[in-house]
C-alpha cells in the first residue's frame, strides 16, 4: 500500500521561486519518511564542509509516513539540516500539527534551499507558495509571531512555525517553535533558519490525504489505539508526561545537579510531576495522539505548555534551581526567544562553576534566580555576557578554560541524564549522530531505570546498537518516542498499517543503514574517534552522593566500550565503515574508503 | 440521542475530525469533518470549544426542495435527488458544520446512529445522549 502523495515541494529563498517534483520513490523504500529520508536527500544535496549558516545549507521538513492518518502518535516532523553547534548533520524533530498539515497539503515533504536577502516569511496552501515580507514580523518572539500571522492572514487554521530573536542573531542553540511550546531544539535549527533571513511558515493543507481503502485503516487505527494505548506502556505520558523522571532519575542517582558536579538533588521534590500536575490546566494533543502529553500548567500566573524534563533537570537542578515557578518562567521565555533549554541550561551550569572555581566571574552562581532570569534574553539578544553565553559551553572552554567539566560532546550540550550512573549512556551520547543526545539511545531505561547492570561496560556497546538502530527507523517511520516500541513490535505495525512484510533482522538492517548513512555525512565532514568521547569529569570525578556514589568510568573501560562498538558496527578502530558492511547495506557509493 | 461535547475531557487531538472525514469522504482531511474542534491557544490561554450538529432543524426549514428530513433514529438524511445544490443550508446552519463538496452540502448524519467521531474519542469527551 502506498502511503506516500508522490510530491516533494521545493523552495528557493533565492530567487523566490519554487516547483513541486516527485518523489524519490526508490529511497522512499529504503528510508521510509522523517529522518531516513532526509538524510539520504541532505547527503546528495549537500557538498562536504559547507557553512551550516551560509546559502549552500538547506532545511528539509520531512513528517512521518503515517502523519496526518488516524494513527496516533505519528505526527512528528522532522528537520534536517548540518548543524551549526556541531558541524554535523542534525535532524531535530517536533510534534504539533505541522507534520498532519504537511500531508494535508498534498506533500509528502519540503526542502528550502537559498538563502533571502530580506525578512521572509512563506505562505504555504498546499503546493503554491507566497513569498512574503517579514520586516514586520523581525524581531518578535515566536508567540507574537503565532498570533500575529493569524491576524495578517485572517484565518486560524495555518500552522506556523518560526524563529525568534534567537534565530534571527544566529545562536547556535536556537530553535524552531509551533504551537507556541513545541520545539524542534536541538542543534540550532533557529540559526540556519534566521541566516537564511526566514522569519515563519505558516502552511495550510486543504486537499487532504488519501490512500487506497481509508475506512479499513480507520478501523484497523481505531483497534490499534484502543489495544495498544494509555497502557502499562504509555499511560505516564497522558497522566505524569516526561517530568515523571525527576523521581527516577534522582532515586537513581543519575539527575544532573550543579553542573553534573553531583546527581542527586535535594529539592527535587519541588521540580517532579505531584508538583507541576498540582498546577495542571489542560493536557495538550499533537494531532492525531491520544497521549496528550503536553502539560498546560499555570503557576502563581505564569502560563506554559511544560516544563518538560530535559527542562526541569538540565535548567533546574543542574543550575541549583528548584523554584517550579523560576524554571516555569525560564522555560517559556526561552520558548519566546526560540532558544533550547538543554543548551543554554547546561551553559548557564558551566558559567556558574567557572565563576564559583574563579576561573572567570560571570557574575553567577549556582541558584541565583534572579541572574538566571535574566540570560535568556541577554543571549538570544547576544548583549552583555550573552555575546559570550550565546557560543555554548564548548566554545566558551576554549577560551575561559574547564574544558574537563565542559558538558558536552561535539559541541552539543548534555542532556539530563548522568552517564556515571548508567554506563551506557555516555557511548550513547559519545556515537550520536548530532553530539551528546539521549533519544538516539536510551540504555539508562535498562540499565539505572531497569535491571542491568548500570555500572559496567558489559553488554552496553551491543544495547547502545540496538537502540540507535531502532531509533534511526523509528524516527524515520515518524512514530513518537513514547510509544514503545522493539523491532518485533514494528515489523507487527508495519505489516498492519503499511502491508509490508519485514522480519525483526531486516528491520534492524534498514535502521543500521540509516545509522550508517549519518555516520557517512559526518566522516566527511572529518568526525572521527577523537570526537566520539566524553568530558574529562565522566572519566576522572567521583560522584559525591546518590545511588552512584563514588562512580566514575575509567577511561581504559570506555575506550575498550568505543573499540567494541565500532568492531560490532564493523566500523575501524577510526570508527569508519569496512566496504563489506557498506555493500552490504548499499551505501557504498556514497563514501570513499582512503 | 445526540452528541454532545465534555470539554473538559477533551484532549484537542481531532481524531474525531478525521474520523468524519474518512467515513463520509473517504479522505484524511479534517477540514472536511461535520464537526469542528477548537483548542488553540489564544491570549495566553487555551480556547476549546466544540461546533457540533445539535439537530436543531434549521437545515430541514430553510431547505426550498425539502430534500433533508430527519430520521425516526434521530438522524439527518439529504436526498441528492431533490438538492438542488442551492447552499441555503450551509449558510443557515448555526453551528456551521454543513460544508459544500461536490455541489452538494454535506450534513452530518450520525453516521447512521454509530458516529464514528464519537467511537474515535478514547477520552469520551464526545458522546452520545
Amino acid at each position: 500500500m502506498s502511503i506516500y502523495t508522490g510530491n516533494i515541494l521545493r523552495i528557493n529563498l533565492s530567487y523566490e521561486k519554487f516547483n513541486l517534483e516527485k518523489l524519490n520513490f526508490s529511497w522512499a523504500e529504503n528510508f521510509y519518511g522523517g529522518k531516513g529520508l532526509g538524510f539520504r536527500y541532505l547527503i546528495e544535496e549537500l557538498a562536504p564542509k559547507i557553512d551550516p549558516l551560509g546559502k549552500d545549507n538547506k532545511l528539509i521538513f520531512f513528517p512521518g509516513i503515517f502523519s496526518g492518518t488516524p494513527l496516533s502518535s505519528s505526527s512528528k516532523l522532522c528537520i534536517i539540516t548540518k548543524s551549526p553547534a556541531t558541524q554535523t548533520i542534525l535532524d531535530s524533530s517536533v510534534g504539533g500539527f505541522l507534520a498532519s498539515e504537511i500531508k494535508f497539503a498534498g506533500l509528502d515533504g519540503i526542502i528550502v534551499e537559498g538563502s533571502s536577502i530580506k525578512p521572509v516569511f512563506l505562505e504555504i496552501i498546499n503546493a503554491e507558495v507566497k513569498f512574503h515580507k517579514a520586516e514586520f514580523l523581525w524581531g518578535l518572539s515566536t508567540h507574537e509571531v503565532e498570533y500575529k500571522l493569524r491576524e495578517t492572514l485572517k484565518d486560524d487554521n495555518y500552522k506556523i512555525i518560526s524563529i525568534g530573536a534567537a534565530g534571527e542573531n544566529l545562536v547556535p542553540y536556537s530553535c524552531l517553535t509551533t504551537e507556541l511550546y513545541r520545539q524542534a531544539g536541538r542543534g540550532g535549527i533557529g540559526a540556519v533558519m534566521g541566516s537564511k533571513k526566514l522569519k515563519a511558515i505558516a502552511i495550510k493543507g486543504t486537499k487532504g490525504f488519501k490512500i487506497d481503502r481509508p475506512k479499513e485503516f480507520l478501523k484497523k487505527a481505531q483497534n490499534y489505539i484502543n489495544k495498544k494505548s494509555l497502557n502499562k506502556n504509555n499511560l505516564w505520558a497522558y497522566t505524569d508526561g516526561t517530568p515523571i523522571i525527576i523521581s527516577m532519575a534522582n532515586s537513581s542517582g543519575v539527575l544532573p545537579t550543579r553542573n553534573f558536579q553531583m546527581a542527586t538533588f535535594r529539592q527535587s521534590e519541588k521540580i517532579n510531576s505531584q508538583s507541576i500536575n498540582q498546577k495542571l490546566k489542560k493536557r495538550k494533543a499533537c494531532f492525531g495522539c491520544v497521549l496528550a502529553c503536553g502539560k498546560f500548567i499555570e503557576i502563581d500566573g505564569v502560563k506554559i505548555e511544560g516544563p518538560e524534563y530535559e527542562t526541569l533537570s538540565i535548567a533546574g537542578s543542574n543550575c541549583g534551581i528548584s523554584d517550579l515557578k523560576a524554571i516555569s518562567l525560564f522555560n517559556k521565555i526561552c520558548d519566546q526567544y526560540g532558544l533550547d533549554t538543554i543548551s543554554l541550561g547546561n551553559t548557564i551550569a558551566f558559567v556558574m562553576e567557572l565563576t564559583e572555581r574563579n576561573m572567570y566571574d560571570f557574575g553567577i552562581k549556582f541558584g541565583d534566580q534572579e541572574n538566571y532570569l535574566k540570560i535568556p534574553e541577554l543571549v538570544a539578544k547576544r548583549k552583555g555576557i550573552g555575546e559570550v553565553l550565546a557560543q555554548g559551553v564548548r566554545a566558551i572552554s576554549e577560551k575561559y578554560g574547564g574544558r574537563e567539566f565542559a558538558m558536552q560532546i561535539k559541541g552539543l550540550e548534555f542532556p539530563g541524564y548522568e552517564p556515571r550512573g548508567s554506563w551506557g549512556m555516555s557511548l550513547a551520547y559519545a556515537t550520536s549522530d548530532r553530539g551528546a543526545c539521549h533519544l538516539r539511545a536510551w540504555p539508562i531505561g535498562e540499565e539505572a531505570f531497569g535491571d542491568l547492570d548500570p555500572f559496567t561496560i558489559e553488554g552496553k556497546a551491543e544495547l547502545v546498537i540496538k537502540e540507535q538502530n531502532l531509533s534511526a527507523l523509528k524516527s524515520s517511520i515518524g512514530i513518537c518516542d513514547f510509544w514503545s516500541f522493539d523491532f518485533k513490535d514494528l515489523a507487527k505495525f508495519l505489516e498492519l498499517f503499511l502491508e509490508e512484510k519485514n522480519t525483526s533482522e531486516e528491520l534492524f538492517k534498514k535502521g543500521e543503514r540509516i545509522w550508517n548513512l549519518g555516520r557517512i555525512f559526518n566522516l566527511r565532514e572529518g568526525f572521527r574517534r577523537k570526537d566520539d568521547y566524553p568530558p574529562e569529569r565522566i572519566f576522572k570525578d567521583p560522584l559525591p552522593n546518590g545511588k552512584a556514589k563514588g562512580k566514575f568510568i575509567p577511561k581504559a573501560e570506555y575506550d575498550k566500550m568505543l573499540s567494541e562498538y565500532y568492531n560490532l558496527r564493523a566500523w575501524n578502530e577510526e570508527g569508519i565503515p569496512n566496504l563489506e558492511k557498506l555493500k552490504e547495506l548499499n551505501l557504498e557509493t556514497l563514501w570513499k574508503i582512503s | 440521542m445526540n452528541l454532545k461535547f465534555v470539554k473538559e475531557k477533551c484532549i484537542g487531538c481531532h481524531l474525531c475530525e478525521l474520523a468524519c472525514s474518512t467515513t463520509r469522504l473517504d479522505i484524511f482531511n479534517p477540514k472536511e469533518a461535520n464537526l469542528i474542534i477548537t483548542y488553540q491557544y489564544q491570549d495566553d490561554d487555551l480556547k476549546v470549544k466544540a461546533e457540533l450538529c445539535n439537530l436543531c432543524g434549521k437545515c430541514i426549514k430553510v431547505c426550498p426542495e425539502g430534500a433533508i428530513s430527519l430520521e425516526a433514529n434521530n438522524y439527518l438524511i439529504l436526498n441528492k435527488a431533490l438538492c438542488n445544490g442551492c447552499g441555503i443550508c450551509k449558510s443557515a446552519c448555526p453551528q456551521g458544520v454543513i460544508f459544500m463538496k461536490d455541489n452538494f452540502p454535506q450534513i452530518c448524519n450520525m453516521c447512521k446512529g454509530k458516529p464514528q467521531c464519537v467511537k474515535s474519542c478514547l477520552h469520551q469527551a464526545l458522546i452520545l445522549k
